[in-house]
């Protein structure tokens, strides 16, 4: 059908119609899927925003079991030494008193300078790191009993952690002298103080 | 009035105008079966109330029957050619046999058998313009979609249900009441040939003598053309009442080359759907019924004249795609809007939730507020307490393990212990690997022991190394020995240990080294060293 065929009154009106609904659905369709995308995006935002706050809920419901569970102990640990500065100064006042208190006929100390420490046994440090420092000790002893004493009087008493890592005992009388202050045995023993800081340097305080 | 027409189309409804020579009927098409008629005169007052009629009924489409002795026919050939080839050919046959006519219509009826094979044609026109063109004129004011014209002749040949497997010499006879008599032959199911008469007013004369008599001019006719295939029976068929028919039958008997068909055509309508009782033997309505029936196809009407028709297509074709776009757009939407209405109702639970846990949240964080370091942190620092308590060392329960073996052989005295706390039950005092290795040519040497290949679950271990020596040693080897070995057997035996290995004894008997002494008695040293290797368990 050529273009001078057209009776434009006989098609006018249903072309006129076609174009209506044309736009009409493209305007229902376009508007319907734009209000869709917005919706949509707006359950994303929300979803998202529910998702985050809800596990920082949870996580602050871990925490404050972990804080119930955990602090105290990290107070005490705090106050024992281990964590934040060493209490070197108690560490030698727990010597000596001990010392007196069992009678040791002899007893002498010597301590480096705190360094980084690696144990041999793996465990997760985080933002932590350990540090140690290297106590030396000749111990004058009557018997061995004496070491036990002053290890389970520093275990009792002293404000650190503390480990032996190694001991050379020489019997130094070939008869055993039966008086308090006879150095039957003399002990070399080396002492790890074992203290944990923050790895980055900051400083642990409790309020 | 024609201006202010309203186009109004029904779906179902249309019409078919079967024109004569002098004659012009409608019938209407509803609901499946043929509706009222009407007749009008082919003269200008029939024209007249042909166009009052058309203003006041329904714009529907028609369909045009034309029956008329001005439609010529010419069979001719072509040489195969395609295309453009092929049109022009028969542009210009149509040019040399019709002069002066729009309606024009070629069937390409096959090939010849034989020589060039050229297409077999079939040219045929409506010679008298004038009897179509008025009646398409007035249908074109009123805006009357035009689907097509097509002549009776040529209905025959399209519809297959007027003559059901039509045979290959075929005759048909059939009476309209605007035209009379027609008589068409088919060869091969195409038109070859076709004729009108007039008849006498229907009554005034029987048929029957009319139609015999033009039945014998026919088949001389075909015969003498050579159009018929005479190696086959004719088969004709004639279309009329029961009264016509039977009196047909008395004198037309078949014979081996002639059948003959009486095809009633009030059994042949009902047969087809159209129940109204035909009393007449004219054919028309029964063609009609067929051409409604069928839509048949435009022959002879140009594309101006059916232009309605297509703009009434097209305008079937708007209306159909703004249902479907409508239909899609609310649909589509429908579902969008559903899916954004269960999104926001989502999010604004979600939106709900979120409120309610971060006014938890803010509470709960003010709870835990001004602690040192995190708490994921105090657990770290409890954990490696722990981990270093389970780890710590000291050499009591090494002195007690030493002290319990010593209890029975007090002839063993220590000099000096060296001790030290590792992982590895291998750590050598003062640094570097411990190895015990038996000698060659010190084998079975009492007094030596091995290192443990047992698999543990300690720890850590505690590494004592110590000096001893037999207390009032007589200078018997043997003996001494012997109570080394059975010492360090003893040792072995105790809860936690490890590992226990002489690393020296008092002489050296073996026979790289050389050997000097004293054979008096209490002459010779009785030193000696063992390694002891502790197991530490983990208590939790």
């Amino acid at each position: 059908m050529t273009r001078d065929e057209l009776d434009w009154s006989v098609i006018k009106f249903p072309t006129i119609i076609f174009i209506v609904v044309l736009l009409v659905s493209v305007a229902l369709i376009y508007g319907s899927w734009t209000f869709k995308e917005d919706m949509f995006s707006e359950y994303k935002k929300n979803k998202a925003m529910f998702t985050a706050i809800s596990q920082q809920y949870l996580a602050v419901d871990e925490n404050e079991k972990i804080i119930r569970q955990y602090y105290p102990e990290f107070i005490a640990l705090y106050k024992k030494g281990f964590v934040g500065r060493e209490h070197r100064l108690n560490w030698i006042e727990t010597l000596r008193a001990a010392s007196e208190r069992i009678k040791l006929p002899g007893l002498t100390y010597d301590i480096s300078p705190q360094e980084e420490y690696s144990p041999e046994f793996s465990t997760n440090m985080g933002r932590f790191a350990l540090y140690s420092s290297t106590m030396k000790l000749n111990i004058s002893m009557l018997h061995e009993g004496d070491l036990s004493r002053l290890i389970e009087d520093m275990n009792e008493h002293v404000e650190g952690i503390f480990t032996i890592t190694k001991c050379r005992f020489i019997r130094t009388s070939k008869n055993l002298i039966e008086k308090r202050d006879a150095k039957n045995i003399t002990a070399d023993c080396e002492l790890q103080w074992i203290n944990i800081r923050m790895a980055d340097g900051s400083e642990i305080k409790l309020s | 009035m024609i201006s202010s027409l309203k186009l109004k189309f029904k779906t179902s409804t249309r019409r078919a105008l079967i024109i004569g020579s002098d004659k012009l009927a409608v019938y209407h098409w509803a609901n499946d079966s043929l509706g009222s008629s009407y007749l009008f005169d082919a003269s200008a007052e029939g024209q007249e109330y042909f166009g009052r009629y058309l203003s006041e009924v329904h714009n529907d489409p028609v369909y045009v029957l034309l029956d008329t002795a001005a439609e010529e026919y010419r069979l001719d050939t072509i040489p195969h050619v395609f295309g453009a080839d092929r049109k022009a050919l028969i542009e210009r046959k149509q040019d040399r046999a019709f002069r002066g006519t729009p309606y024009m219509y070629t069937d390409i009826q096959g090939r010849e058998k034989s020589g060039r094979r050229d297409d077999i044609i079939m040219l045929s026109a409506i010679t008298n313009p004038n009897l179509l063109q008025p009646w398409l004129k007035i249908l074109e004011q009123h805006k009357v979609p035009v689907a097509g014209v097509v002549s009776v002749p040529l209905l025959l040949q399209e519809i297959n249900d007027i003559i059901p497997d039509m045979p290959d010499n075929t005759l048909v006879f059939s009476l309209q009441s605007v035209s009379g008599l027609r008589q068409s032959f088919f060869r091969d199911k195409s038109l070859k040939f076709s004729r009108l008469i007039k008849v006498p007013r229907y009554g005034t004369e029987p048929y029957a003598p009319i139609l015999t008599e033009e039945l014998e001019k026919v088949i001389r006719y075909i015969n003498g053309a050579h159009i018929v295939d005479e190696d086959k029976p004719l088969d004709i068929y004639f279309f009329g009442n029961q009264e016509l028919l039977a009196e047909l039958g008395k004198t037309h008997v078949n014979s081996s080359m002639i059948r003959y068909h009486m095809f009633d055509i009030g059994a042949l309508a009902s047969k087809h759907g159209y129940v109204e009782q035909m009393q007449t033997p004219f054919s028309d309505k029964y063609f009609i019924y067929q051409l409604l029936k069928h839509k048949s196809k435009n022959y002879y009407a140009s594309s101006n004249e059916t232009r309605y028709f297509k703009m009434r297509q097209l305008n079937k074709s708007l209306r159909v795609a703004s249902i479907l776009f409508i239909l899609s757009g609310v649909i589509w939407g429908g579902f969008n809007v559903l899916e954004g209405f269960t999104y926001r109702q989502q999010y604004r639970s979600d939106a709900k939730k979120a409120d309610f846990y971060n006014a938890r949240y803010e509470v709960a964080k003010e709870r835990i507020a001004g602690l040192p370091v995190e708490p994921a942190d105090l657990k770290i620092v409890v954990d490696a307490n722990n981990m270093l308590s389970t780890y710590k060392a000291d050499p009591i329960d090494m002195f007690k393990l030493i002290s319990k073996g010593l209890d029975v052989f007090p002839e063993i005295q220590i000099s000096e212990i060296e001790w030290a706390a590792d992982t590895n039950p291998n750590h050598k005092i003062g640094g570097g690997e411990f190895t015990n290795v038996i000698e060659e040519g010190s084998q079975d040497v009492l007094g030596l022991g091995n290192n443990s290949e047992t698999e543990t679950a300690y720890i850590y271990y505690q590494i004592a190394m110590f000096d001893a020596y037999l207390e009032d040693f007589d200078g018997d080897y043997r003996k001494a020995l012997d109570t080394i070995d059975r010492f360090s057997e003893s040792m072995r035996q105790l809860d936690s240990v490890h590992d226990v290995s002489v690393v020296t004894l008092p002489l050296d008997f073996s026979s790289e080294v050389s050997i000097q002494g004293s054979a008096e008695k209490n002459a010779g040293k009785s030193s000696f060293s063992v390694r002891v290797v502790l197991g530490v368990k983990d208590d939790a």
